[in-house]
């Protein structure tokens, strides 16, 4: 009964809006629910549990779950107190599969109405897939004291298990999470780090989160269908020798404080250090919020720096305030060459960045002292500008017409019809294997809104 | 009001706290005789021969107006035999001619007769040289004899050949035990014994126990006898130096490495390795962040001496690695005395000039006590999160703005340096009890800058270091510190002494940063400024005994009890970092809303220690046996809070600055306060330490000492989470060890002025509470976080010492040591996160560290004599130390092969000084240097961080003006910089600059 009522709540969202305005709107019982349907977790988990649809689950803490599988059925509702987060090590999985009409949502503990980014941490896979640091272990961020701590490690060391499946997340919304713990120290949205092939993350949204959005650090995971919507930092970000597949990817960036549409790191200590940090990605937009350039952090479409690459297809990157893409450092720029390609852009629109309607922006990376003294105008010597609209990769400065991407509350990332994104000439097809070959389009979508039923955003 | 009135009401109440001494000092004096100004020991001309006429005026030291010490170090006291030169029996040829005939009982004349097997003597006045009548002289030792002087002090004692032990004391004098004394079949052996009135007049000085520490050849003769391997630098030494506090004193003493100006490294090993007793009693540490105790806190005025020792007995706290300092404090002035001084000080980077400061403080904070209105807000809860109660948006955004708006640095000119003191003592009798007392108090005042640079280091593409990350940062601190001593001794008769010592010192430190940074990855300029507050007390107190039984072979009894309290509360620490892309040009910085930027962090630090220990001294004919046992309790109580400041969903201008973008009517609209406190942020901790020990001291042959035992120490150390609001106690961390410390020393005489010594040990070093707690603090300098590891383990050490000493004269030490240090599971501080670049800590498997060591001390008149006045002394301390990391993958530690981290392979001390005594003036030179050692262990492939050799040079001068003494220092000469560095990047450089002082003392 409750289950009919939430899915006739739905459609009737469905009907107003393609995708939920309001919270409220999930499938959740509108009353507050029986006592007998909430439970509070403090403790880790050991052994295969069940987190029942229809109810929910508070966390107090960091939870671990430690070995076992963390099942969560459809329509669950999680709750994070300040200070918590949800773990799943890399002797553990984690199955939340929820569907369309029944997403399973991870969000704050706080009222409705209070509810800020950054009020719980966030969730965090931890696997046993590469990670391009010595000894191919590391403790992932967020955590302090965490060097010693078995819980807190990913990585398979000398021999990574490339295929660890670290579960599956599907029709997954995570709200007002993230934890900065410190400077490039924070727990995301959604962690996922050492996560192989076998991981399955499918129809996931990351919205107000603090920090990034969802961020990668070293394996193979594939992704696809995410939406990531007014991250405090940037919408995606890989690090360490990621080097999985996205497809059908949404940034929405935040307009105040949001800083990079993806924001691409190698190895920050060792430059050269390998596998690099290059995923292959088709079919992603990236919105800016237009607002007036020069405000830190940046806002800017995308930065690959620290030997970090990225094989990008089928893009749109519009409305960011400051630049559209940025090269930064030797180390990456010297992955965009034509004989062994890591780092390019290919049929990608670029629009109204800076308020550019015509071009890119060259992005130079100076050197300066500690005394603000500019030593070297551009020590990554890449002219965006030149290299990135250089004719052979497809790229354009055009508009893609979207329906209402920039909209906060009920955001439309649809071309309206006739939008060039959806000219097959604009874009390439995708090579199939993991890729749907279908998606001949400049963009994350094209003619049918995967967003639809699922998704929401909140605002407090 | 003016800092200078508020100097007036200080002294004011100085003099207020002294007047009463004074008013009952009169009737005193006429009753003490003239105290010797020197307790140095005398030259032994006649080494052959037990002297113990006094040191006289002429004393080398005599100028020194510091020193109350008594004459109880004469070398013919020594306890130890293998030290100790009694008379040999065919010395006194010409003694025995005069024959005085034969009278062992009634001591009636000088010399005893031909063939008379025993002891003669005279006991006199040391101050006068007259015979003490009736004094008595008893033999402690097997035959247990006792006889009276004579008429003119003159004794004798007629005893089996062999060793014999004596007591020699007389009313209002204070006793002395003489040990060893050879007697041969057919020989006199002839003791003089000089007694003093009233030197140390508390206690019956028995040199095994009691000797005045103070002096310089007291403590070479300590360490000639002593079980262990040490070094010590005298009160009459430090007053030498330009040292103000002990952490300065200590730098002088053989492989003493002193970090961060307050912190003592011992054989170049940390602070973990290196337990600190006050008078017997394990001193808590102050500072979370610190392993040990910081020994600025002590003015050197309250020093008896400073000893080091480095080869360990069981009779002291198990905790013992490179070594364990022994601080003793002062005892009484045998007459009443008032000293105060007057000190200025400067430094060439800082007085005059302008340094960042903060626009809050005040008075209070000039005299050491914090200011109200640092204090967390009471409008602010304490028992819950700040808006987890669900207030409304009116009521939080009042309680937001009951925080001070106050964030940005202010400019002040710095002032010179300032320190008042004052100490009054005196010794008081009644028939034969005596009572003594000194107190002191103290004020300081400094201001300092500090301005240096930043660097983060990466690997690029090429595998090249550079610093992607360059910064500078300036820092103003003004520091003020009160302390207070006192310390009473009563000596009940001459069998029981009680000894009460307080100590209460407070300090505040105010510091303020202002860095700007430009990262490369980033391509960002930041403006960073912390505001920071620390306010710190200590307050330890101490009850002591001595007692001599008159049972079991004379065997004494000592103890102490004591209790102490410290506080360490930062209230209110405030960050904030802008931020400007300088990929754009013409960019503002602006507020970035991330960590460290609009950030309040406060924290209080509690510690609460008690406990004793008991020693038992049995001397047996044959062996000497020790046993003891000591209780320690401490509890520590931690909470911080955190507060940060977000932006709201009101736009605004975030290129303002801090005190207008976080201005009041700001709050609750476009900036909100979260309370960001973390659920490790408070724990309360307990650490129980339980132990016992035998020891046996030996003498199987004339020249062999064995002196061996074991302890056994149990310890608990429990760390528990608490919820930082309702104080809920959450996750315990509990190690408990019992552990078995064997040690086996030997000294062999080769010569009667050259001992060879060899020494065993096991010795263990815990993690402390801040190692131990997950709490995070932010390193506004380094931009890095700082955190323990609840998963750290105790330490476990074998230690191997060599050692080959000679005595080679008054004052004067030729040492060569060598030692091997085996570690077990050694603490290290490592970086945590590679790319944060957080410091946390770690054990490693273990280390192996060999050192050799040569120390020597010497008059210059051993090259020629118009060089008598001229001493040296000079220490080299070389050391070789490797990692051992086991089998596990070390994380990813850049250098598989590599020093202990904060080993140095280096240590070199050197002084040299010169007294003229005729006209009180004196000269000192020194220099040190330590070599380069890890500060942090560097992991995923960045090279480990190393401090730079720190080359100190500082020299005094002293000048004595009637009644007054005028000192004059300049430290630092060389104007070195300390410098952190990563392979070729700098990772951290600054110039403390040159310090001069002048100071004034009186002695009244």
């Amino acid at each position: 009964m409750k289950r009919l009522l939430a899915s006739l709540l739905t459609l009737s969202a469905l009907s107003l809006t393609p995708a939920c305005g309001d919270d409220d709107n999930t499938p959740d019982n509108p009353n507050p629910p029986p006592t007998d349907t909430t439970e509070d977790v403090s403790s880790n988990i050991t052994q295969d549990t069940t987190w029942k649809s229809g109810f929910t689950y508070t966390l107090k803490n960091y939870v671990f779950v430690e070995s076992g599988t963390l099942t969560i059925e459809p329509g669950a509702r999680i709750l994070g107190d300040q200070g918590s987060a949800l773990v799943i090590t890399r002797n553990a999985r984690i199955h939340a599969v929820g569907t369309a009409a029944s997403p399973i949502v991870f969000t704050s503990s706080r009222p409705v109405g209070s509810r800020a980014s950054g009020d719980w941490g966030g969730v965090v896979l931890l696997g046993k897939g590469h990670v391009n640091v010595a000894g191919g272990e590391n403790a992932v961020e967020g955590f302090f004291a965490s060097e010693s701590n078995p819980l807190t490690r990913y990585g398979g060391g000398a021999t990574p298990d490339e295929r660890h499946n670290c579960g599956a997340l599907n029709y997954v919304r995570i709200e007002f999470a993230g934890f900065e713990l410190s400077e490039d120290n924070e727990l995301n949205g959604l962690t996922v780090a050492g996560c192989g092939s076998d991981t399955n993350l499918d129809y996931i949204q990351v919205h107000l989160g603090a920090d990034d959005g969802i961020e990668f650090f070293g394996g193979s995971a594939n992704l696809s269908h995410a939406v990531v919507t007014q991250a405090d930092d940037d919408s995606l970000d890989y690090d360490l020798g990621y080097n999985g597949k996205i497809q059908f990817f949404i940034a929405q960036q935040n307009a105040v404080v949001g800083n990079y549409g993806i924001e691409a790191s190698g190895n920050r200590n060792d430059n050269a250090a390998t596998p690099r940090s290059a995923p292959e990605i088709w079919n992603a937009t990236f919105i800016g919020s237009g607002r007036p350039e020069g405000t830190s952090p940046v806002q800017s479409g995308m930065v690959f720096n620290t030997g970090a690459g990225g094989k990008l297809n089928n893009i749109i990157v519009a409305h960011f305030a400051d630049f559209a893409i940025d090269v930064s450092g030797t180390a990456s720029a010297a992955l965009w060459n034509q004989a062994t390609p890591e780092l390019y852009l290919r049929n990608t629109f670029f629009w109204s960045n800076r308020g550019d309607t015509t071009s890119i922006q060259y992005v130079p990376n100076p050197t300066v002292d500690s005394s603000g003294n500019i030593t070297n105008p551009d020590a990554s010597n890449f002219n965006e500008q030149e290299r990135v609209l250089a004719s052979g990769l497809n790229n354009r400065v055009l508009d893609p017409q979207l329906a209402d991407a920039r909209n906060l509350t009920a955001p439309n990332f649809m071309p309206v019809a006739g939008s060039p994104a959806l000219n097959p000439d604009n874009a390439a097809s995708p090579p199939g294997g993991f890729f749907d070959p279908s998606a001949r389009f400049v963009g994350a979508l094209g003619t049918e809104n995967w967003l639809a039923g699922w998704t929401a955003f909140p605002e407090n | 009001m003016s800092r200078t009135a508020n100097l007036r009401a200080f002294l004011a109440a100085l003099v207020i706290i002294a007047t009463p001494v004074f008013a009952q000092a009169p009737g005193v004096p006429g009753t003490a005789p003239a105290p010797a100004a020197d307790p140095v020991t005398q030259p032994l001309s006649e080494p052959e021969e037990i002297q113990t006429q006094p040191a006289t005026q002429e004393a080398p030291a005599a100028a020194d107006p510091s020193s109350t010490g008594n004459a109880a170090q004469q070398p013919g006291t020594e306890t130890d035999p293998t030290a100790a030169q009694p008379a040999a029996p065919g010395d006194d040829g010409a003694l025995g001619a005069e024959d005085m005939g034969d009278d062992a009982m009634l001591a009636e004349s000088s010399v005893p007769p031909p063939g008379f097997t025993g002891i003669y003597g005279r006991v006199v006045d040391e101050t006068n040289g007259e015979g003490l009548i009736e004094a008595t002289v008893k033999v402690v030792t097997g035959a247990q004899k006792q006889v009276l002087t004579d008429l003119d002090g003159y004794y004798k004692v007629a005893l089996p050949p062999g060793k014999h032990d004596l007591r020699v004391f007389y009313d209002v004098y204070q006793g002395r035990r003489i040990t060893g004394v050879v007697v041969t079949q057919g020989k006199a052996t002839k003791l003089d014994v000089a007694l003093s009135a009233d030197e140390g007049a508390v206690q019956e000085v028995v040199v095994e126990a009691r000797a005045d520490r103070r002096a310089e050849g007291a403590l070479l003769q300590e360490r000639k006898k002593a079980a262990a391997v040490s070094d010590a630098i005298s009160a009459q030494e430090i007053a030498r130096t330009p040292d103000s506090s002990a952490s300065d004193a200590v730098k002088r003493v053989v492989s003493a490495t002193v970090v961060d100006g307050r912190y003592v490294l011992l054989r170049g090993l940390g602070g973990r390795y290196s337990t600190t007793l006050l008078n017997g009693a394990l001193l808590p540490s102050p500072e979370p962040d610190e392993p040990s105790v910081p020994l600025d806190i002590f003015p050197t005025n309250l020093l008896a001496n400073l000893n080091i020792v480095k080869s360990y007995t069981p009779d002291l706290p198990g905790t013992f690695g490179g070594g364990t300092l022994l601080i003793e404090t002062n005892s009484y002035p045998s007459e009443f005395e008032l000293k105060p001084r007057i000190t200025f000080g400067g430094d060439s980077v800082t007085t005059f000039r302008e340094r960042n400061s903060q626009a809050q403080g005040g008075f209070g904070e000039a005299l050491g006590f914090p200011s109200s209105s640092r204090q967390l807000p009471n409008a602010i809860p304490r028992d819950a999160q700040l808006g987890a109660s669900g207030e409304s948006r009116e009521v939080l955004a009042q309680q937001f703005r009951s925080f001070p708006n106050i964030w940005e640095a202010r400019r002040t000119t710095a002032l010179p340096n300032m320190g008042v003191g004052v100490s009054v003592g005196d010794t008081l009798r009644f028939g034969n009890s005596r009572l003594g007392y000194l107190v002191s108090g103290n004020y300081g005042h400094r201001d300092g800058v500090q301005e240096g640079t930043f660097a983060r280091a990466s690997r690029d593409e090429n595998d090249q270091l550079y610093a992607f990350e360059s910064a500078s940062n300036s820092q103003g601190f003004e520091t003020a510190s009160l302390s207070g001593l006192g310390s009473v001794g009563f000596q009940i008769d001459r069998d029981n002494e009680l000894t009460w010592f307080g100590l209460y010192t407070r300090g505040t430190d105010t510091r303020t940063h202002t860095a700007v940074a430009s990262n490369l990855i980033r391509s960002e300029r930041q403006e960073s400024t912390r505001l920071q507050f620390v306010s710190r007390q200590l307050f330890f107190n101490q009850l002591r005994g001595f007692h001599r039984l008159g049972l079991l072979g004379d065997a004494e009894l000592d103890w102490q009890a004591n209790v102490s309290r410290v506080d360490r509360d930062e209230p209110d620490t405030r960050d904030t970092l802008y931020l400007n892309n300088f990929n754009i040009p013409g960019t503002v910085p602006t507020f970035p809303n991330q960590p460290n930027s609009g950030e309040r962090f406060f924290a209080e630090l509690g510690e609460t220690s008690t406990g004793g220990s008991l020693n038992v001294t049995v001397p047996l004919s044959a062996v000497k046996l020790k046993a003891g046992g000591l209780a320690q309790v401490s509890f520590r109580d931690f909470g911080a809070r955190r507060f940060r400041y977000l932006l709201g969903t009101t736009p605004v201008d975030r290129s303002l600055p801090p005190e207008q973008l976080f201005a009041p009517e700001n709050l609750g609209t476009s900036i909100n306060v979260r309370d960001s406190t973390r659920a490790d942020d408070a724990y309360d901790a307990y650490l129980g330490i339980f132990s016992g020990y035998v020891s046996a001291d030996a003498q199987p042959l004339d020249a062999l000492r064995l002196v061996g035992g074991v302890r056994l120490e149990t310890s608990s150390q429990v760390l528990t989470l608490k919820d930082p609001f309702t104080g809920a106690r959450g996750t315990e961390n509990r190690s408990d060890y019992a552990n078995l410390l064997p040690s086996l020393n030997a000294i062999y005489a080769l010569t009667p002025t050259v001992n060879l010594r060899g020494g065993y040990s096991y010795t263990l070093a815990r993690p402390t509470f801040r190692e131990l707690a997950p709490f995070i603090y932010f390193d506004f300098v380094r931009r890095r976080n700082v955190s323990g590891n609840p998963n750290l383990q105790q330490t476990r050490i074998h230690n191997v010492d060599a050692r080959l000493e000679w005595f080679a004269g008054e004052n004067e030490v030729l040492a060569a040591s060598a030692f091997y240090k085996r570690f077990e599971n050694p603490i290290e501080r490592v970086i945590n996160n590679p790319e944060a670049q957080d410091l946390s800590y770690r054990n490693a498997a273990g280390a192996d560290t060999y050192g050799v060591e040569l120390e020597a001390r010497a008059s210059l008149a051993r090259l020629t004599e118009t060089l008598r006045d001229v001493r040296v002394g000079a220490n080299l301390t070389l050391i070789r130390s490797e990692v051992d990391l086991g089998d596990t993958v070390v994380g990813a530690q850049t250098n598989q092969r590599r020093p202990l981290q904060g080993q140095s392979p280096y240590v070199i001390n050197f002084n040299a000084g010169y007294l003229r005594p005729q006209s009180g003036t004196e000269f000192t030179v020194l220099y040190n240097v330590y070599g380069p050692r890890i500060s942090e262990v560097g992991v995923q492939r960045l090279p480990d961080v190393y401090e730079r050799p720190f080359h100190r040079v500082d020299i005094s001068v002293a000048q004595q003006l009637g009644s007054a003494q005028l000192k004059l220092t300049a430290a630092n000469l060389l104007n070195a910089s300390v410098t952190l560095r990563q392979e070729s990047v700098v990772v951290q450089s600054y110039k403390p600059g040159i310090a001069f002082s002048a100071s004034l003392g009186w002695s009244l």
